[in-house]
């Protein structure tokens, strides 16, 4: 089987790998470059588990066979901790008790993050309808989207970016 | 015990951080040198006879270093209940249901594996199968355990007079109810890393509820001592109930021992749904009677439940199903008799609630109808019956704290439900509605492990004075980590951020039994505050020897023993432990409490005694939209009143009622695990749907404190209790909506849409009552 | 899972298409949302993929001369992101919009979904009432053909070896087409529609002029009952209207009994949600 060479931006790390064809970027993630903060739930894009966010946009990782990911920029949960301070975005998930499990969070912020990246003043609605592609079975979402919605209100109010 | 520091504050989980930033390792993340992957062969069928095994072309493929069956185990039979020990690790002679383990594979790639898997060859010799638990216990059935009748066990309790109390009863309602399997759906799916050690033991790396009991029953399946097993839970992520003993970790270590090398076994999600533990399907038939002003007469129950192929927890939950809610209200007079039935399916295991749920469900359903009846309203037909504070019931669980009728009447003024109900009132294509529902619970069962029931915590202050926490329990993501802190903190008087707990380690940690019957805050509390007082016992003491005051008048706070007369007057932990250390040659300091509830074993005949030191109550009122047009339900509003004794943390309570109330909303209305011929048709995350963000309501929490004797600093506990009663808070809702009720799970649109159909042909009576399919599987 | 695949990344349409016709077993691949995952699921084996993502201009929606060309690779956000797409064809944004999720949409490609051939496919119905049709290339020659002689069964388009989907090409409807996309599933989040509806309608003077009207998930191969669009025409657009082109929608659907609903909740579904489409798309414009 021939291995394909591909060359990919992680958390502004140049990576370059030599992968199968049968391989899922979530594998370059997690074994290849050993960043395991990106989860596998479902392995067939319905949870949402695996979400990063690649050239800008929020998708599953699961979804995405290797070689397709050749060139593209990156970013996962790693990449949101800059010498090791999380984000607001982290830190309200946090201090609002949007974490539980954790098991579905990595996943759940990135989506968030895009979101914000995109829209910094979304409502409540936007925001549900942002991570209606990330599952959680332990906190009815609500914890979350209060923490979406006060990230948005922490960073309009001091007039910044996710 | 006002004025704490950290108890009763909302504070952010100490762990959460961690969670966030991707840097918590759960077991799948886990990367061990040599380490192999492995992957089970599942059973096909749901019935065979194991003819022949032929894994010559799986051990022959490139990349597989083993290839195991039967053969390769200890053959030991083996279960999680010592009376019900039907396991092995992999089938001996036959298969009982679609999932059961055949063999398993280790290579050096969970693709090989899996895909060798595939090269193993299975002859089977099919068996006539049978899946619905009513026709199972039928003369004549297939035979799937030797079982008579394939009965697993039969339960029955009997207190008062019941005939006679139902005879008097001014209303004798009848009904059946049958609640479906649903299936835990935690994020990540059951797993287990199992490396070999010298000898005959193991290094286990499980995401289990029961770190210390599990590896009790794994000995006996491996044929070695409980301490040759060593297990580390690492960060998990959910569980629910459903991770207790998992068939995963032993066939895992069996590949370990042939392999020699660290094993990791992951199910990827189909095989989770098919081959985990999903509730226990239950048909319940209910009679109820009661007096005019809503006084309850007497309660007869008979509870079918559905074991599965082998049996994990069904025998309890069956049990505890029978008899739990008559500590809801206050019965005299009851009789339950439960069974427990083999099926060629899935077998069931614990899903939050423990069969308490299944017949919260029924009970309050009935209610319900009597109120409606007798012309009373949900909440005072509830408050006739309600239990106070010191109140010991028919079995004789002491109920020292009760805050039942406040959760009554918070609930009900918090939704104003009593107010903006519709009664069936309702015109146009979307009909409003209102329900509600209360329950009960334990905190701890010591029925569940006879032998054993307590907590217990090890105190290391070190020389920086760094307090680090060794327990037994489990934090499978419920936020007990933070909640121990938080204990641990004020219990010595340290500050929270010098407080670490550890993680479970059998080496190192004390024997704990884990997390169920919503036990952790109560008990495993209580084996944290008895260890934080041995702790601040042994730090006033070096703290006295230092200041050179007497014990009595020193107090400890922000991690400093101080005078309490003159505060300025004051030492550091950090001071304290290193000169301890330095004086007794390097000894740490390090003290131990434990806590042995005031429980018993119930009776085996009468089913009597206290199995708690405490309980709960709760009630939900659920606000719900009928489309009556496609009869699907929609959640619009959510209002839970929780009694917890004491809340030590209202952030993380809140979190427990929000997901308990979520996944009560998906079993009531779109989860189901559809089966046809014993398979499992909709095991992917699109067609067994739990509820997404955008399908549920903001639920409004409120705590009761009756600050419980039995409980540390007063606490009691919300696991279960969050999700108990919500499906029968929104079937009361429909049945306000639209005037029907639906007695089975889960209330579906299309089971709505054409129970409306017929209420309409039948021009009708809107007390009729709804839809009530037979029990077992399920059809699509 | 695949134990190996081989993976081509060609950057022209007749590199694909070669490969496509030469190689046993390959098989296109554009978002891998459907692939992928049939792929996990042991539903396809194939031996290569050929990846189109890197042939450049079939990305793009353009308009040209009284139509608009879609790209087949243009994914569902694009899509929705089009002030093209938006403006001609509200109902296939709306459609697009109602896939999965976030996630899914930014891979998912318009081309993909309809060479899945699903018979729930959210963006065929739309598709149908806008009288679409495709362009299907095989490297060097084209051919154009109507959305429902492409769509042949189940899981089956009428794409022969070696073909690749390019481009669908819509003509501008009319400004006066008032259109609506309405789907019924049991989840609000992440869902599969058990019934699916598009409608355009046109009137003059207050009557219908002409009704167009497309089902999905309710027969092998999403369809327009024309029975139920002829009901319409000559009638005021009313309750009346709407439920007698329903009711006719319902006797014209032919819906399976799966894990997801009964063949008679369908039905049942069929002709609330044309009656709901209609409604619908007389609202958004009045």
């Amino acid at each position: 089987m021939t291995k394909i060479l591909i060359s990919l931006t992680v958390n502004g790390d140049l990576h370059e790998l030599a992968v199968s064809g049968h391989q899922r970027l979530l594998d370059v993630i997690r074994d290849h470059i050993g960043l395991t903060g990106t989860k596998e739930g479902c392995g067939e894009g319905e949870c949402g588990a695996c979400t990063v966010i690649m050239d800008g946009l929020p998708v599953n990782a699961c979804l995405v066979l290797a070689p397709q990911a050749d060139g593209a920029d990156i970013v996962t949960i790693e990449g949101l901790t800059v010498d090791g301070t999380m984000s607001l975005l982290q830190q309200q998930f946090v201090d609002k008790g949007a974490v539980q499990c954790g098991f579905c969070s990595p996943g759940m912020i990135m989506t968030a993050k895009a979101l914000l990246d995109g829209d910094p003043h979304p409502d409540e609605t936007a925001v549900r309808e942002a991570i209606s592609g990330n599952l959680c079975r332990c906190t009815g979402y609500e914890k979350i989207v209060d923490a979406v919605l006060s990230t948005a209100a922490v960073l309009a109010s001091q007039g910044e970016v996710a | 015990m006002s004025g704490m520091t950290y108890v009763g504050k909302r504070i952010p989980p100490v762990d959460g951080w961690e969670r966030a930033t991707g840097r918590a390792e759960y077991v799948t993340d886990i990367k061990l040198p040599g380490m192999l992957h492995g992957k089970i062969l599942r059973s096909p069928l749901p019935h065979a006879r194991l003819v022949s095994i032929d894994t010559s072309a799986a051990e022959a493929f490139p990349g597989v270093k083993a290839v195991v069956t039967y053969a390769d185990s200890p053959g030991v039979m083996f279960g999680p209940i010592a009376a019900f020990e039907d396991w092995y690790i992999f089938a001996k002679d036959k298969v009982r249901f679609v999932g059961e383990e055949v063999a398993a594979v280790a290579a050096v790639d969970e693709v090989t594996a899996a895909h060798a898997v595939g090269l193993i060859k299975v002859e089977y010799e099919e068996l006539p199968a049978v899946f619905d638990m009513v026709e199972a216990m039928q003369p004549g059935a297939p035979n799937i355990n030797g079982r008579e009748n394939n009965v697993v066990m039969t339960f029955k309790v009997e207190h008062g007079e019941v005939d006679a109390a139902l005879a008097v009863a001014d209303l004798v309602l009848e009904q059946t109810y049958v609640t479906n399997q649903v299936y835990q759906a935690y994020m990540e799916t059951m797993a287990g890393v199992v490396r070999p050690e010298a000898g005959d033991g193991f290094t286990m790396w499980l995401p289990i509820q029961i770190p210390n009991k599990g590896r009790l029953i794994y000995a006996k399946a491996l044929g070695i001592r409980p301490e040759d097993i060593r297990v580390i839970k690492p960060f998990m992520g959910g569980a629910f109930g459903g991770k207790m003993e998992v068939n995963l970790h032993l066939a895992a270590a069996v590949l370990a021992r042939k392999t020699g090398r660290p094993v990791r076994m992951v199910n990827d999600r189909a095989e989770d749904i098919i081959a985990g533990n999903p509730r226990v399907p239950m048909r319940m038939d209910l009679k109820m009677g009661f007096m005019r002003d809503g006084r309850f007469t007497a309660k007869e129950t008979r509870v079918i439940g559905g074991n599965g192929g082998r049996t994990v927890y069904a025998p309890p939950i069956t049990s505890t199903a029978c008899y739990r809610v008559d500590t809801l209200y206050t019965f005299q007079n009851v009789r339950a008799v439960g069974y427990v039935v083999d099926t060629n399916t899935v077998p069931t295991g614990a899903f939050r609630g423990f069969g308490n749920s299944q017949m919260t469900f029924a009970l309050e359903s009935m209610i319900d109808e009597a109120a409606d009846r007798l012309e009373l309203d949900p909440v005072e037909i509830r408050r006739r019956n309600a239990i106070s504070s010191g109140y010991v019931s028919v079995h004789g669980w002491e109920v020292a704290s009760s805050g039942q009728l406040e959760t009554l009447d918070n609930a009900a003024r918090l939704s104003g439900l009593l107010e903006r109900r519709s009664r069936g009132t309702g015109t146009g294509t979307i009909r409003r509605g209102m329900g509600l529902a209360s329950c009960n619970h334990v905190s701890g069962n010591k029925a569940f492990f006879p032998t054993f029931d307590g907590s217990s915590s090890m105190f290391r202050i070190a020389e920086d004075g760094k307090v680090t926490v060794f327990h037994g329990e489990c934090d499978m993501g419920q936020g007990q980590t933070t909640v121990f802190a938080q204990m641990a903190a004020e219990g010595l008087g340290a500050r929270m951020e010098d407080v670490t707990i550890a993680v479970v380690d059998t080496q190192v940690s004390p024997f704990g039994l884990g997390s169920f019957a919503t036990r952790g805050t109560t008990i495993g509390g209580w084996g944290i505050k008895k260890g934080a007082e041995a702790a601040k016992e042994l730090i006033l003491q070096a703290g006295a020897e230092h200041l050179g005051v007497e014990l009595m008048a020193l107090e400890t706070g922000g991690s400093d023993v101080y005078v309490r007369s003159d505060p300025s007057r004051r030492v550091t932990f950090a001071q304290l432990s290193r000169d301890f250390m330095f004086r007794n040659g390097g000894m740490p300091m390090v003290a131990q409490g434990h806590y042995v509830p005031n429980t018993v074993v119930p009776d085996p005949t009468t089913k009597y005694g206290n199995v708690s030191p405490a309980y709960v109550f709760g009630t939900h009122v659920a606000e719900v939209e009928v489309d009556t047009e496609t009869g699907e339900v929609i959640v619009t509003g959510y209002w839970a009143s929780h009694d917890v004794g004491r809340a030590i943390n209202p952030l993380l309570l809140e979190g427990q009622v929000e997901g308990g109330v979520a996944q009560g909303i998906g079993w009531a209305l779109t989860e189901d695990m559809v089966t046809r011929d014993g398979h499992v048709l909709n095991a992917t995350f699109l067609d067994y749907r739990i509820p997404g963000s955008k399908d549920l309501p903001r639920v409004v929490s409120d705590f009761v404190e009756p600050v419980d004797i039995n409980g540390p600093f007063g606490a009691k506990g919300i696991g279960e209790p969050a999700l108990n009663p919500v499906p029968a808070a929104i079937a009361n809702a429909v049945y306000d909506a639209i005037g029907i009720r639906f007695t089975s799970l889960p209330i579906s649109a299309e089971k709505v849409l054409f129970a409306l159909r017929e209420k309409a042909a039948r021009e009708g009576d809107p007390r009729e009552g709804g839809a009530a399919p037979g029990p077992g599987a399920e059809e699509a | 899972m695949l134990l190996q695949l081989e993976y081509a990344a060609p950057a022209s349409l007749e590199e694909a298409c070669g490969l496509l016709s030469r190689v046993e077993g390959a098989v296109a691949l554009a978002g891998g949302t459907d692939v992928v995952v049939s792929m996990n699921h042991g539903k396809a084996s194939p031996s290569l993929v050929v990846d189109l993502k890197r042939i450049r201009g079939l990305d793009e929606v353009v308009e040209t001369d009284g139509f608009v060309e879609i790209g087949a690779l243009v994914s569902m956000t694009k899509l929705m992101g089009s002030a093209t797409a938006r403006r001609w064809f509200p109902a296939l944004v709306q459609a697009a919009a109602s896939i999965g999720c976030w996630q899914v949409r930014n891979l998912a490609t318009i081309g993909g979904n309809l060479c899945n051939a699903s018979p729930s496919a959210d963006t065929t119905p739309p598709l149908l009432i806008y009288g679409a049709s495709v362009v299907v290339s095989d490297g060097t020659r084209t051919r154009e053909s109507p959305i429902g002689e492409f769509l042949v069964g189940p899981g089956v388009t009428a794409l022969a070896k070696g073909e690749v989907l390019t481009t669908l090409r819509i003509p501008m409807p009319p400004a006066d087409l008032q259109t609506a996309y309405v789907r019924r599933a049991i989840r609000r989040s992440m869902d599969i529609p058990l019934v699916n509806v598009a409608v355009g309608l046109r009137l003059a003077d207050g009557y219908v002029t002409e009704a167009r009207i497309a089902l999905g998930a309710v027969a092998p191969v999403p369809f327009r009952p024309a029975e139920a669009e002829e009901v319409l025409v000559g009638r005021l657009p009313d309750a009346a209207a709407f439920q007698d082109a329903a009711s006719a929608a319902a006797v014209a659907a032919r819906p399976i009994t799966d894990v997801r609903a009964s063949a008679e909740y369908r039905s049942a579904m069929v002709e609330v949600f044309v009656r709901r489409a209609l409604a619908s798309a007389i609202e958004v414009s009045a």
